[in-house]
């Protein structure tokens, strides 16, 4: 009966002394001390093969049930002096985290330039403010012509006068000066914003973005623009295939002249009652052509030898169609609680 | 421009599907839309003089339909009178340049009335207020053919019509009975002693026809689409006439209409038609060379020689080996692209294939782009979200910035009073973004990049330039931090910053020179209650036209210590006007073994003002012992209590 009770103390003891180690070393220096190849608990086989058959049995149960309780008790423990001491719920929704954002325009500007980088265009930068020939002469749009109408300009003031300069109605206005300085053959694009003597509503600003690009090369076609205008398209609405559709459509500065309409991003021509395309099945995105000869003469280049095409996008439509914006002024505001969704 | 198909049928034929029609011209004309009986089309500016009428767009519906059948007018060459017109109305034509085509007629003896019920009801949709028969026909012929007419009272002109240019302060009287005051631009057809119409723009009502009106003449005229431009804008008179004038008149519909109105008005009203067709002449053929090459060279579509012979004969387009010969209402046929843009269109945009035009020469990005975007991603790293603004700003902002910014480029038009000028620094639109959002946020941290415009010499120049703004309670914070981020910003960039105290109305005393970059400071209290902002206001401003210039952007590698560096800090008290860099100039002077480097680490003012110094000890061939830094640390105390006087703390 002693070797039963004598295992029952050891039980406690060890037990209560497992209990009290405060760190990871101290209870693996309890481990060799109770359970080592030394300990009184190690030598205690050779003690039962002394005994006799009946107390062999009884007290074998006893030391292994022992044993067994003992390491469980040691491996409870490891696991508790393992944690850090803290009190957590996953629940916790964490700390806020403040994350900087930039502005989804300036967002957008440089996914369009990488896309337009990729397909092999240059990246060109130009005045806002810019002449009355840059903006229109130049690109065959003479002064007392009604096509001057389509773009309401806001003027420069030179002593209380008209001056000639003007703020661009549309980024083409880089066309001739841009050619000039980087020369034939070119694939460039310009981004920036543009300028209407215009009333304010939800769909227009005075002051908005659009990208203009050109390609000239003595073997340049509209085939080529096409290719152009679905990759932009495929990327910028991260689509596998998009649908172009090109239209007659009119600006001076190109000839022939289309309209570039894309497939509708919403319905897909699968809508009765699309708001986004009118069940058009298209929606309208860009102006484009083939460059008009008068420009490229005008920019010093041999147009029997080169031709090239040209494009323009809306960029602030293009972002309120993928990101679903419907008010043009949103888009153009610097309000946080706007730019934090992007 | 809407038209009623029922007026289209009558040159088309029965139509079944319009909205048919309507699908076709919008992929091969002009962008158009059919609901209930009225088609509206979007008539391409240059295609006006040919298809902004019921006889161009009903030619324009058969062709893109493919129906062989080409619209015409009903017309019947009148009875002539032996009487000439020539012999009863003299014409003279001063103009031959602006006024290449002068046509008319005279009818005498007819008797005008009201319009019957469809003709009122014909020019009211086109847009017309009913006046009488003869007003109403001429109108309608306009719809029909394109080309604007006018008839003047036979019996109210005197003696005869010239077409000249206005006298410097002649006056104009309209058919409202509005008097203009004209000068020599203004094309004007008069008679003996008066004005009797203001050229392709507006009649007179000195010479207009009424009900009592038995004698006429008829004018059928091209004017120069500039000269009618420039007088229309500068009189601010608009009308339907003057618009088409604007987008030129083709002389052969010119001439057509003045046919056609002859016809009707002799039909309904009688009346005696004189003999000949003022200024009547055979119109030129025109015509082009045309290198058929040219329509693969630009659609990259192969077409076959039948198929573009084809399309030429459904344009009426003559083809007499590489001269084509053009239809005499297609004005804007005038280059071989434009004979091109005819077939391709014709014949199919969308089979244009999309192709890969390989390029082998090296694209770019030009280098301040990336330069602005390196300073964009430098700013988002510190936690400053991009913010947006409108490039004008008024008046008052120009002048509170204008002590430090000071050539502004101001506007001709502006759209408001809030946009009298471009802006030239980005301040008031930050404070225009805080103060957007100083109602949900209580940090606002901000910064912009942007153009801006000054005038330097007389020339306008563009640069880009960089605006933050971080807003919050306490002004100290807002300064150390925003001071923090140019120090890093010099040292990202490898530039060297330098602040010079500077005085303005908007930030006070706390403010500072960004030596040839820009201004830092904090708004004054008086600037916070003007612009109604609860918080303080931190702004920087720099020219990145100008930090590009002093950047360098390649980094140079620095080895890494071997051996243990050490570093001591010393506070003290010292005089208001000690300098850090003053104390850091004369300790280097001092001979400290192994100091490496004097760093500042604080300021602040307890009673007098404290600076803390970091002094950095580094042995290039061995660890130091502390023992042996703090001998050298001992030689800095001493001469900073013996010589510069300060209070170690
Ligand atoms: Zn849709």
């Amino acid at each position: 009966m002693d070797l039963e009770l004598e295992l029952n103390n050891l039980l406690r003891e060890i037990e209560n002394k497992f209990r009290e180690a405060k760190t990871l070393l101290e209870l693996e220096n309890l481990r060799i001390r109770y359970l080592g190849r030394k300990s009184y608990l190690a030598s205690f086989p050779q003690i039962i093969s002394k005994l006799d058959q009946d107390q062999k049995k009884k007290i074998g149960k006893i030391y292994n049930d022992l044993k067994a309780r003992i390491e469980k008790i040691y491996g409870e423990r490891k696991e508790e002096l393992n944690q850090v001491e803290v009190n957590f719920d996953f629940e916790h929704p964490g700390l806020e985290i403040l994350l900087a954002k930039e502005h989804p325009i300036s967002k957008v500007r440089n996914e369009i330039v990488k896309i337009f980088s990729s397909l092999g265009f240059s990246v060109v930068d130009y005045s806002q403010i810019v002449s009355e020939e840059e903006n229109f002469d130049y690109l065959n749009i003479p002064a007392y012509h009604p096509a001057r109408d389509i773009w309401d300009t806001i003027w420069v003031d030179k002593n209380g006068k008209k001056s000639k300069y003007l703020f661009r109605t549309h980024t083409t206005s880089f066309q001739v000066s841009t050619i000039k300085k980087l020369g034939v053959p070119l694939r460039a694009v310009v981004f920036g914003k543009v300028f209407r003597y215009e009333a304010t509503d939800k769909t227009h600003d005075f002051e908005f973005h659009q990208l203009d690009g050109i390609s000239i090369s003595p073997s340049t076609n509209l085939g080529h623009l096409r290719y152009v205008v679905e990759k932009f398209f495929e990327s910028f609405f991260d689509s596998s295939k998009a649908i172009v559709r090109f239209r007659p459509g009119y600006f001076p500065f190109v000839e022939p002249g289309l309209e570039i309409d894309i497939g509708c991003i919403f319905c897909h021509g699968k809508s009765k009652n699309c708001l986004i395309c009118k069940n058009t099945r298209f929606i309208e995105v860009a102006g484009a052509g083939m460059i008009h000869p008068h420009v490229l003469i005008r920019a010093g280049v041999n147009a029997n030898k080169y031709r090239g095409y040209a494009f323009g996008f809306g960029v602030d439509r293009l972002i309120m169609l993928r990101h679903s914006i419907d008010d043009i002024r949103v888009l153009h505001s610097a309000d946080l609680r706007f730019i934090n969704q992007f | 421009m809407k038209f009623r198909i029922k007026d289209l049928e009558k040159y088309t034929g029965k139509i079944s599907n319009w909205q048919k029609v309507a699908d076709t011209l919008t992929l091969k004309s002009f962008e158009t839309n059919y609901t209930d009986g009225i088609i509206d089309v979007d008539i391409l500016p240059n295609r006006y003089p040919d298809a902004s009428c019921l006889l161009g767009l009903a030619n324009e519906i058969l062709l893109v339909t493919n129906k062989p059948r080409r619209a015409k007018l009903e017309i019947k060459k009148p009875k002539e009178s032996k009487e000439k017109t020539e012999g009863k109305l003299k014409v003279v034509n001063e103009l031959s340049d602006e006024v290449p085509y002068y046509f008319g007629r005279v009818i005498l003896g007819l008797k005008n009335q009201p319009s019957p019920s469809w003709l009122k009801e014909f020019v009211e949709f086109y847009g017309f207020r009913s006046i009488n028969f003869l007003v109403d026909l001429s109108n309608l012929v306009m719809i029909e053919t394109g080309a604007p007419l006018h008839i003047f009272d036979l019996d109210k002109i005197n003696d005869q019509v010239i077409v000249r240019k206005a006298k410097d302060g002649e006056k104009f009287i309209s058919l409202d009975r509005k008097v203009y005051n004209l000068n020599k631009e203004d094309i004007v057809i008069a008679d003996r002693n008066k004005i009797i119409a203001l050229a392709g723009i507006n009649g007179s009502s000195l010479s207009e026809v009424d009900l009592n009106t038995k004698n006429i003449f008829i004018e059928a005229a091209v004017f120069s689409p500039e000269a009618i431009y420039k007088t229309s804008r500068r009189l601010n008179l608009k009308t339907t006439s003057a618009f088409r004038f604007e987008r030129k008149v083709s002389p052969s519909r010119s001439r057509l209409a003045l046919e056609r109105v002859t016809y009707l008005i002799n039909i309904y009203l009688g009346g005696v038609v004189l003999a000949g067709i003022i200024g009547d002449r055979k119109m030129p053929i025109r015509q082009i060379k045309f290198d058929f090459s040219l329509i693969e060279k630009i659609s990259g579509l192969r077409l076959d020689n039948k198929l573009i012979k084809k399309i030429l004969d459904s344009l009426n387009i003559k083809k007499n080996g590489n001269i084509l010969i053009l239809p005499s209402d297609r004005l804007d046929l005038q280059t071989p692209e434009d004979i091109v843009e005819e077939i391709i269109r014709l014949y199919d945009y969308n089979k244009i294939k999309p192709f890969y035009e390989y390029s082998f020469h090296r694209t770019s990005i030009e280098k301040h782009l990336e330069f602005n975007n390196l300073i964009k991603n430098f700013f988002l790293k510190v936690g400053y979200f991009e913010g947006y603004n409108y490039s004008f700003f008024n008046k008052e902002y120009y002048l509170l910035i204008k002590e430090m910014y000071p050539s502004a480029v101001k506007v001709y038009n502006p759209i408001s009073e809030d946009h009298e000028y471009f802006q030239n620094n980005l301040i008031p639109s930050l404070l225009k973004n805080v103060y957007l959002n100083q109602f949900n946020f209580k940090k606002i941290r901000l910064f912009q990049i942007d153009k801006v415009a000054c005038e330097e010499n007389e020339k306008i120049v563009e640069k880009y330039h960089l605006g933050v703004v971080y807003a919050d309670k306490d002004p100290e914070l807002i300064l150390k931090e925003l001071k923090g981020i140019l120090t890093k910003l010099s040292n990202e960039f490898n530039f060297n910053l330098e602040l010079v105290k500077f005085h303005s109305t908007l930030f006070g005393k706390i403010g500072a020179r960004l030596r040839g970059l820009g201004f830092m400071g904090v708004l004054t209290k008086n600037m916070q209650e003007k612009f109604d902002f609860d918080l303080n206001l931190g702004i920087i401003e720099i020219d990145l036209d100008e930090l590009i210039k002093i950047v360098n952007l390649r980094k140079m590698f620095q080895p890494i210590p071997i051996f243990s560096v050490i570093e001591r800090d010393l506070s003290f008290f010292v005089e208001n006007d000690m300098t850090f860099s003053e104390i850091s100039k004369q300790i280097r002077k001092l001979k400290v073994n192994f100091l490496k480097e004097i760093k500042l680490i604080d300021i602040y003012f307890i009673a007098k003002k404290s600076l803390t110094i970091r002094f950095v000890f580094y042995s290039e061939s061995r660890n130091l012992t502390n023992e042996e830094v703090d001998k050298e640390i001992e030689k800095i105390k001493i001469y900073l209590v013996d010589t510069l006087k300060v209070e170690l703390r």
